[in-house]
């Protein structure tokens, strides 16, 4: 199962994210889910760098399996919006995936 | 930018099988009776492969290295050299 967990900061704006574990919803390059959550969560993560033009804090595990994003803490204004938009959708798309496959990922909100 | 790999979150590459995890029926050696136990002739007192435990008095020994008593009585553990073991029946008329 995806642990997928949403970062907040009071203002309920976006800080981050963390993802965590496996989908085991297939063998290994037919794990459907797993593509579907990496797709979205790296692309999103792509879109932050090129659309916001700032360099979020990435930890990633180098056998897979876990990934945790930041927002920079001074990104602001119009980027800051962007990056938040993008955020929002992500977890949106994420969601979706939760809604027919929930066995296999789990989105936990703050 | 990130690359992107659509495993990442996948459980590994099956890593190959094993060739052990086979194993045989236990065969459930060992005492049969404890020491002091009132037994009957013919009576089973230890299981073993080998002669891990020598028959004393009163003891026959199997063609598998079962120990059996040859007689009534009570049973018996007890050194036999400097390092290894026999088990002997005393008629318990001899015991008292």
């Amino acid at each position: 199962m995806i642990e997928v967990i949403e970062q907040r900061n009071s203002n309920g704006t976006i800080k981050g994210f963390q993802m965590s574990g496996h989908a085991s919803s297939g063998p290994h390059g037919q794990d459907l889910v797993c593509a579907a959550a990496s797709a979205v969560s790296f692309g999103t993560v792509n879109a932050i760098i090129s659309m916001c033009e700032c360099e979020p804090y990435i930890e990633q595990s180098e056998d897979g399996g876990f990934l945790k994003v930041s927002l920079p803490e001074q990104l602001s204004g119009e980027r800051l919006n962007k990056a938040q938009t993008l955020l929002e959708g992500m977890f949106v798309s994420l969601e979706t995936i939760e809604r027919d496959y929930g066995q296999y990922i789990n989105i936990s909100k703050p | 930018m990130l690359r992107l790999d659509l495993q990442f979150f996948a459980q590994k590459k099956g890593v190959g099988s094993t060739k052990n995890g086979r194993d045989s029926e236990s065969k459930r050696l060992g005492a049969k009776r404890a020491d002091g136990q009132v037994v009957t002739g013919g009576s089973i007192l230890y299981r073993q492969r080998g002669t891990k435990v020598y028959p004393g008095h009163n003891v026959g020994i199997g063609g598998d290295d079962t120990l059996f008593s040859k007689v009534d009585g009570v049973v018996r553990f007890e050194r036999y050299g400097r390092n290894r073991k026999k088990v002997s029946v005393y008629p318990e008329t001899q015991e008292a």
